[in-house]
């Protein structure tokens, strides 16, 4: 198991644990964090899993699909390290790091 | 306090016209026990929302379709009746193939299909959505992700509604339901003894029979899951399709609108789905006691999540009962929320929107034979076997 920080944007902070291979929303609504809705179940279909890799840039994964990146197009407040965490899967290199959450979820409408 | 509401989700009766009755549930026993099937059914869209998103209170495991012996007379494992970790391991490894862009690549595949199925009959000027159209597509491009060859399915669909029919309120599963499920068993049993020893492609097949061979999945989640897409894949895409012409024909303005601008069919689907989904009530299991507005449920009890009910909630919804395509809310439930959801969504839309692109552009108007509507007849699934329509 890898213990990983899902930060909310008030600043609560929910340490779990996440079995390897699992992706990054399945981290989160798996252990009922707040502030990730994974409303489509991981299919990269409703971005309301958005969330923000720690920018340091020690995490090596893959960069994100077209797919992802058109969806990512329509969250409220993307930024550079932005991310569905549905299509990022869980490492042990993700032991210890910090996910931060966005204000809202999807489109913010 | 009202008189007592009454409703039974095997009442062919009831499959005309439910909304009413849910209605009634929503606004006078929103969390209601059906005593005579020993069930609980939730109405409101923010407690089936709660039900979808609480997967420990709410368990899939010995649920999802309503007969409580389901799981021993039709005994292949598939994995919507199981829970997070296993379902979500099992879940991830059709994951990918199921995303929009992933899905983007039976596009073309799809609309040539379409087309093959609506052409003939533009000469005629009669279609029948479901019969001629609906009954045909969702089963051919399911088939093409697990190699089905094109002179085996429709047996296959055959059986898949073998399995699902019900006679007026017929309660447990019917020897007819069962025999349909141990064919589909037993033919994809060979199907997959055929592909096991490769060559293993990216397609359905071959993500299931690679997962196998490398340990993940014994055969007869195998088989269970060839079943499952059968089902799946199939009845509720093609009710959806006969649901959509139907809606289209009772609100022409809209119709019209979607004809001048093709744009909004993929709107319009979101707003059928929400309006008249094909997927009606999902049980779940109580996994911890737990209350709701005052009613305690105990851990085993059964409770259907009444997804068109919830999807005509007025505390979600601003004038629920108003078809409106350019309403495009994405937050119905018709295919689940969270773990659980469906996978083949994006296929569905996608099959949806490239049938209406091209049936729209032939047949701009129609007249439905309302007198010859006939209705498949399940608990689970709700929708037409024929939508006979005259242009």
């Amino acid at each position: 198991m890898i213990k990983l920080t899902y930060l909310e944007f008030d600043g609560t902070p929910h340490q779990v644990e996440v079995e390897e291979g699992m992706t990054l929303m399945e981290g989160a609504t798996l252990n009922m964090v707040p502030g990730v809705e994974g409303m489509c179940g991981g299919i990269c279909s409703c971005a309301t899993c958005h969330c923000y890799l720690p920018g340091d840039g020690k995490l090596d994964i893959p960069s994100a699909s077209s797919g992802e990146d058109a969806m990512l197009d329509g969250v409220a407040e993307r930024r550079p390290t932005s991310r569905l965490g549905c299509q990022v899967r869980v490492t042990p290199e993700f032991d210890g790091i910090v996910i931060h959450l966005p204000k809202v979820q999807g489109s913010g409408d | 306090m009202t008189a007592a509401v009454h409703l039974d989700p095997y009442d062919h009766q009831f499959h005309w016209d439910p909304y009413p009755y849910y209605k009634r549930l929503r606004d006078h026993d929103p969390v209601y026990y059906n005593e005579q099937l020993g069930i609980w059914l939730l109405t409101k869209w923010e407690d089936v929302n709660r039900a979808f998103r609480d997967f420990k209170s709410f368990i899939n495991t010995g649920a999802v379709s309503l007969e409580p012996d389901s799981g021993e007379k039709l005994p292949f494992p598939m994995f919507i009746f199981s829970d997070p970790p296993d379902h979500t391991r099992v879940r991830n490894l059709f994951a990918p193939l199921m995303t929009p862009e992933s899905v983007k690549r039976l596009e073309d595949y799809t609309r040539q299909k379409a087309i093959a199925l609506i052409e003939p009959h533009v000469s005629s000027r009669k279609f029948d959505f479901v019969a001629d159209l609906g009954c045909f597509l969702p089963m051919d491009v399911i088939s093409s992700l697990t190699s089905v060859p094109a002179a085996d399915q429709d047996m296959v669909r055959g059986w898949a509604d073998d399995l699902i029919a019900r006679e007026d309120k017929q309660h447990d599963l019917s020897e007819r339901n069962v025999t349909g499920y141990m064919n589909m068993a037993k033919y994809f049993g060979e199907h997959a003894e055929k592909h096991a020893a490769g060559p293993h492609g990216d397609d359905l097949i071959g993500i299931l029979m690679r997962a196998e061979k490398e340990g993940a999945l014994s055969r007869n989640q195998v088989i269970g899951t060839l079943i499952l897409l059968a089902i799946a894949g199939n009845e509720t895409t093609t009710k959806l399709i006969g649901n959509m012409a139907y809606r289209l024909w009772q609100h022409p303005e809209q119709r019209r609108m979607l004809v001048e601008n093709p744009a909004l069919i993929p709107k319009a689907v979101e707003e059928v789905l929400r309006f008249d989904g094909s997927s009606q009530i999902i049980v779940r299991r109580v996994g911890q006691d737990i209350e709701m507005r005052g009613k305690k449920l105990r851990k085993g009890d059964r409770v259907g999540l009444c997804i068109i009910s919830a999807n005509r909630d007025a505390d979600k919804f601003p004038d629920p009962d108003r078809f409106d395509v350019s309403r495009g809310s994405r937050d119905h439930m018709a295919f689940g929320f969270g773990l659980h959801s469906c996978l083949g969504a994006s296929l569905a839309r996608m099959e949806v929107k490239v049938v209406f692109e091209e049936l729209l552009r032939r047949i701009p108007n129609y007249q439905i034979q309302e007198d010859r509507l006939a209705r498949a007849h399940n608990p689970n699934v709700r929708g037409f076997t024929n939508v006979p329509a005259t242009f």
